[in-house]
């Protein structure tokens, strides 16, 4: 073998050529100079929060005052004034009688806020809408003119007259002559005609319903969402209801397996606490009891009828209650 | 690298060097190590790619020339003469070792003929084992290297991103600032394993089919010169 090994030699020149090219044509890395991503903001929603927009959409060009969203026209205007009959509005056709409008003075307050326009019967519907009033001035002339200047209560109180009796009261000295003649047709009441009185319409669905059909909110509120209630306030509703309902709660004494016994009930509010509609059991049990238990509950829940210190602000929360009533508790409590 | 300095060159991001020699600089002592590891084996692997390059390439060249003068006619025993004060490779080292058994052979008067034939057999294979072995001395440290070679860049890629992966966790940025340096630096490494390997395997697998082919041809010459020499024997016998 020649002592010469030039492999050696070569190699590390070899090398030493190419790291020095690499240093020099790698040299500094070249910045990737590739334009910047537009930013694409996002915003997630809740189905909760997107149902409470009433925010302003930016292709809206209506600037009315802002609305929540309504999907459906509700077929009746509610009275502003909060009279029990006016809850009926939203009551389930249902023949079974509730055991709390028993004592609910029946056949007269339904008939006239209602079915003012269809009933033959009243006189009184001319007079009665507040706004109306200017318009159909003419019509009732006979009746002192005033009613405008008495204002909207003396009207629509004939069916009502039994629980005002201070805007009766107010509105005293002219329309009581008023009165008097829309009193007397309504006043004999037949009571062969109770189930032409009674409410046919069809169930009204818990949809958002309102004076108009609003699908899109127009320019929005200050907040962009309709009021919304807390962890807490949420708790503190559910705790002042079935507060309310526990103490006409009777378990069935000794039933077995009591503690088994959840009983669901859901119910619809009227915004003055009332209920509108039947209560409903909405779970159900193997359990022997069950169904002594859950009439009782229904029992607790008319009841309990109409729940007090509810706010008002928060109505939506409480229009449609769904609560879980729990034997231990209420025995244990 | 340490995250101190992942950090520093994550907020010096534009200052950072980015070059080769960068790379090499800013890395973690391990990965260097690797590095100059790396760079280590391919200097050594191509020394001896040139020289094996050049050393099958002339072994090639005198099994030709001395074939052509072995069949040329020539008397035996003058090749020898001609060949015997030197040193030889390859063809003419079997020639050789097999003519100075005969020599011996016959110096003594003739008496140990009878298995004169195995013993030139014997010093046959014994020297073309010595000549296969010096073609393929170091051959091995290609096939070491080409297949090391991958691994131990990997090694040092894993031991940079681990530790770029520490900076990521003691600096709590996951920008690609903090992390591209240490990864750019580790990949580094893995490139000049594979830089290392590629030819050495290569090569490898050229040098050992060129190994065999000349194995070959000296048993094919050794067996034909045998030959030769035992019809001498049986002739003289």
């Amino acid at each position: 073998m020649p002592p010469v090994r030039p492999g050696m030699v070569v190699s590390v020149a070899a090398h030493t050529v190419v790291l020095t090219w690499g240093l020099i044509s790698f040299g500094n890395a070249v910045p990737n100079n590739a334009p910047p991503m537009p930013a694409l903001p996002v915003e997630l929603l809740t189905t909760e929060e997107f149902n409470q927009i009433t925010k302003g959409e930016l292709k809206s060009k209506d600037v009315s005052k802002p609305k929540q969203k309504v999907e459906k026209v509700e077929p009746v205007k509610r009275d502003p004034k909060p009279d029990a009959p006016v809850a009926k509005q939203d009551v389930k056709p249902n023949n079974t009688e509730p055991p709390k409008q028993a004592d609910a003075p029946k056949p007269e307050p339904k008939p006239a806020p209602e079915t003012a326009k269809a009933e033959p019967a009243p006189p009184a519907p001319k007079p009665e809408p507040p706004k109306q009033a200017e318009a159909k001035a003419p019509e009732p002339t006979p009746q002192p003119e005033k009613p405008k200047t008495a204002e909207k209560p003396p009207v629509p109180t004939p069916p009502k007259r039994p629980e005002p009796p201070k805007k009766v009261a107010k509105a005293e000295p002219k329309p009581k002559a008023a009165e008097e003649k829309p009193k007397k047709p309504e006043r004999e009441f037949n009571p062969d005609a109770i189930s032409a009185l009674l409410d046919k319409r069809a169930p009204s669905r818990t949809e958002r319903s309102g004076d108009e059909i609003s699908q899109t909110a127009s320019l929005g509120t200050a907040t962009g969402e309709a009021s919304r209630l807390s962890v807490n306030e949420l708790q503190a509703l559910v705790s002042a209801i079935s507060n309310q309902i526990r103490p006409n709660w009777n378990i069935p004494i000794g039933a077995q397996g009591a503690s088994d016994l959840l009983v669901v009930v859901r119910f619809q509010l009227n915004q003055d606490g009332t209920l509108s509609g039947n209560p409903q059991v909405v779970n159900n049990s193997a359990n022997p009891f069950f169904s002594a238990a859950a009439d009782s509950a229904l029992r607790a829940v008319y009841l309990s009828a109409p729940f007090q210190d509810l706010p008002a602000a928060s109505y939506e929360q409480w229009r449609d209650v769904q609560i879980t009533l729990n034997p231990s508790q209420m025995l244990g409590g | 690298m340490e995250p101190a300095a992942v950090a520093q060159t994550a907020i010096g991001a534009a200052n950072a060097d980015m070059s080769l020699w960068g790379l090499f600089l800013q890395a973690h002592f391990i990965v260097k190590f690797v590095m100059i590891g790396l760079v280590i084996a391919s200097v050594w692997c191509w020394a001896i790619i040139v020289d094996k390059t050049m050393l099958y390439a002339r072994t090639r060249r005198q099994m030709d020339r001395f074939e052509k003068v072995f069949w040329s006619g020539q008397s035996l025993e003058e090749l020898y003469r001609s060949l015997a004060n030197r040193p030889n490779t390859s063809m003419a080292a079997v020639f050789v070792a097999a003519m100075r058994e005969w020599k011996r052979s016959f110096e003594g008067g003739g008496r140990a003929i009878g298995t004169l034939n195995q013993r030139i057999d014997k010093v046959l294979d014994v020297t073309i084992q010595r000549e296969l072995e010096r073609l393929e001395t170091r051959l091995l440290v290609l096939a070491t290297v080409g297949s090391a070679g991958p691994f131990i860049g990997l090694f040092g890629t894993v031991w940079g991103i681990m530790s770029s992966f520490q900076s990521i966790a003691a600096s709590k940025n996951t920008s690609l600032a903090v992390v591209a340096p240490g990864i750019a630096e580790a990949l580094f490494a893995t490139a000049l394993g594979l830089l290392a390997a590629i030819p050495a395997v290569i090569f490898y697998n050229k040098f050992a089919s060129e190994v065999a082919k000349q194995g070959a041809r000296l048993e094919g010459f050794a067996d034909e010169f045998s030959a030769i020499l035992s019809r001498q024997i049986d002739e003289r016998a």
